[in-house]
């Protein structure tokens, strides 16, 4: 009997081994349509990273028109300084015309905070105003090297005040370029000229000696009183900018020149804020059949089985500036991705070191399991598994350009970049059962995921200045897995997604 | 010189082939039709011996098929394009196994007795359909089971894991499956001895 039913096999597999058949024309159609969907929804897929690129340009497109629209307009009006600026100018200009006494003080005040000329400038006395033609802005071109001297002398006070109130400095240098563009025809000098008739008095008005004025205490005067800052604070920059810009008239060529290189300066100038944050995550994952494993479960079955729980990233963030708007941002974050698997069965397997143990397979990896209560398993054997709970934790690594324009207030970032994703703890907790017997079963390291995979990130924030260096920060962020989070041996790739709601506190340095 | 035309002759196919492969990664509807026409005979006959029928057979082979389109870039163009194609087919058959709901078969096996004749004489008096069809008529686990083993080589060992099962389950299920065959082959014989 044995030998007959080997013939049999024999039999079938001679006979059938190289079997040919023509299908039916509707098996190729239904290929055809199948592709032309699967087709479709690549498709789709690929224009949806295309939209989200989109509104990431969209958003900086946005951004930085705001930016452009309201914090880079020139602060009409904003300042006293500016307003006070053009009356006293207006009034000089006008020689016959009884000049009040603020303008007085305050030529009072440029006169004693000024020193000779000759001590600063040798030899230029009174060149600057015989060199002087009529033709505008001739006049200035050829006080340039005085100008540059003063310029000089001028910056050293400034970079030696160590005083940097950007808001008002940025204020001043509008005022100052507002007034420039007023007078463009007008040497600034001349209209000194017209209000003040000693030539030695017009030439003190050259040569201030920053660093006296720096030094000397203003007297009291209206422009004084007048306040600049939000708290209401004066300082050298100040006195040196009401000085210059409202009193003295400085050739608009020796300002744009201190805004010049005061502009390179501020771009030089580091700036680094560390920002701790908590961020609650809407997680997902996009699941691929491994196609170089041929096990029972599929991406399909399995993305049917499992359910995110809460997730969550928390860290510390730290921004590098290096440049008004863009930087880069660094730090460490931590991450806790869960999963639940709904109730199935599982059956005996080999493990790695030949004993016989279940298996549980799971988006992220697969444990081996073996309860108390069984003894001797054979392959193939089942178990049921109540619901089971996989967790991962990883440490990001994340470096990311960041781009940032401020309103007010306001602060407002756009980031991308890419994060480096160590594994930390990957664990898998089930209940399984057979008859009346339950067990608790807790795997500590799960297998098939990798030590460490790359996830993309795409977001914006907008951050609130609550006090002066300290802002509350909001950050929707997008992360992306670049690369699947399992190795070979696991049945489908898993790449993880999540939209985080980062809330924080933004700490300037 | 027969030898050297010979592998001319496969070299020359192996590059059709891939270049046949590489046009159907980029989505080339038209090399994936001719794909689809140089193996589908093949795979068909394949898909008949896991279906019950035609019908079944020709949903497998989609599945199958469109599987192949699908994982083409893991083709790795180390062992046989055609043995890869098959290999996905026999999954798709699994696969297709798998969806169904499990039907435990009661089938009468007892009074099973077949007179010795040698492979050659049955195969000169029963057609190869007649073989495919007694196939075909096997319980869905039975026939599945039996093809794994008799046409992909495969151990018990290696099916259980595949179809999760026990090893034994397997075994039995091949034996009764062979039992179920042989009570066929000697019925169909004895028709045929008739007429």
């Amino acid at each position: 009997m044995d030998e007959n039913l080997h013939d049999i096999e024999n039999l079938f597999h001679s006979a059938l081994e190289d079997n040919e058949e023509i299908p039916s024309q509707r098996v190729w159609e239904a290929v055809d349509r199948q592709l032309d969907k699967d087709k479709i929804i690549t498709i789709k897929k690929k224009y949806t990273n295309l939209k989200r690129i989109v509104v990431l340009l969209l958003l900086l497109v946005v951004g930085f028109s705001l930016y452009n629209l309201y914090v880079n307009k020139p602060a009409n009006g904003k300042l006293v300084v500016q307003n006070s600026d053009r009356p006293v100018l207006d009034k000089q200009n006008k020689s016959d015309r009884p000049v009040d006494n603020t303008v007085n003080k305050k030529t009072e005040t440029a006169q004693a905070v000024a020193t000779n000329t000759n001590n600063i400038l040798p030899g230029s006395k009174g060149s600057a105003v015989r060199n002087a033609p009529d033709s505008p802005g001739f006049g200035i071109k050829r006080r340039t090297g005085q100008q540059t001297a003063q310029v000089k002398v001028a910056y050293a006070t400034i970079n030696k005040s160590k005083v940097v109130g950007e808001v008002i400095f940025k204020n001043q240098k509008d005022a100052a370029f507002a007034h420039t563009k007023k007078h463009k025809y007008e040497d600034p000098l001349k209209i000194e000229d017209s209000s003040v008739d000693n030539k030695e008095k017009k030439e003190e008005v050259l040569a201030i000696d920053f660093q006296q004025v720096n030094e000397t205490p203003l007297p009291k005067s209206p422009v004084e009183n007048i306040s600049l800052n939000e708290d209401g604070t004066t300082d050298t920059k100040k006195r040196l900018a009401l000085t210059t810009v409202s009193k003295l008239a400085i050739p608009a060529a020796t300002i744009a020149m201190i805004n010049k290189k005061d502009k390179k300066a501020q771009r030089k100038a580091p700036g680094f804020a560390v920002q701790p944050f908590f961020s609650p995550d809407v997680a997902w994952y996009h699941l691929e059949d491994n196609d170089d494993n041929m096990q029972t479960n599929n991406a399909g079955e399995i993305e049917k089985q499992e359910r995110h729980l809460f997730s969550f990233t928390y860290g510390v963030l730290i921004d590098d500036k290096i440049s008004n708007h863009w930087g880069l941002q660094s730090g460490i974050t931590v991450s806790n991705i869960n999963i639940v698997v709904a109730p199935t069965t599982i059956y005996a397997r080999k493990d790695n070191s030949g004993r016989i143990k279940y298996k549980i397979n799971t988006s992220s990896g697969y444990g081996y399991v073996l309860p108390k209560f069984i003894h001797n398993p054979e392959v193939g054997d089942s178990l049921h598994a109540f619901s089971s709970t996989h967790s991962l934790q990883y440490i990001g690594l994340p470096l990311a350009v960041t781009y940032r324009f401020l309103k007010n207030r306001f602060g407002f970032n756009a980031l991308a970049g890419v994060s480096a994703n160590i594994l930390t703890r990957a664990k898998l907790e089930t209940e399984v059962s057979q008859g009346i017997n339950r067990s608790n079963e807790r795997i500590d390291n799960l297998q098939g995921v990798k030590n460490i995979y790359l996830n993309g990130l795409a977001g914006v924030s907008v951050d609130y200045r609550l006090i002066n260096k300290t802002a509350l920060t909001f950050e929707p962020i997008v992360r992306f897995a670049i690369n699947p989070i399992n190795k070979d041996a696991v049945v489908v790739k898993s790449y993880p997604k999540s939209f985080g709601f980062a809330v924080g506190l933004r700490f300037g340095l | 010189m027969q030898y050297a035309t010979k592998d001319i002759n496969r070299t020359y196919l192996l590059d059709k082939i891939a270049k046949l492969i590489q046009a159907c990664i980029y989505g080339d509807r038209h090399s994936q039709s001719s794909l689809y026409e140089q193996f589908s005979k093949k795979m068909f006959g394949v898909c008949m011996r896991y279906a019950k029928n035609r019908e079944e057979a020709e949903e497998i082979m989609q599945e199958g098929f469109v599987q192949v389109f699908k994982s083409l870039h893991n083709f790795k163009h180390a062992g046989s394009f055609e043995g890869w194609i098959r290999k996905i087919m026999v999954y798709s058959a699994i696969q297709h196994y798998r969806t169904r709901p499990k039907m435990h078969p009661v089938i009468d096996i007892t009074g099973t007795e077949v007179k010795e004749s040698g492979d050659e004489d049955i195969l000169a008096r029963l057609h190869k359909k007649e073989l495919l069809k007694m196939v075909q008529a096997l319980p869905p686990s039975y026939r599945l089971i039996f093809n794994l083993y008799v046409f992909e080589g495969m151990k018990h060992r290696e099916i259980a894991e595949q179809l999760g099962i026990a090893e034994g389950t397997s075994k039995s299920n091949f034996f009764d499956a062979k039992l179920l065959l042989q009570k066929a082959v000697t019925e169909s014989l004895k028709i045929s001895k008739n007429y």
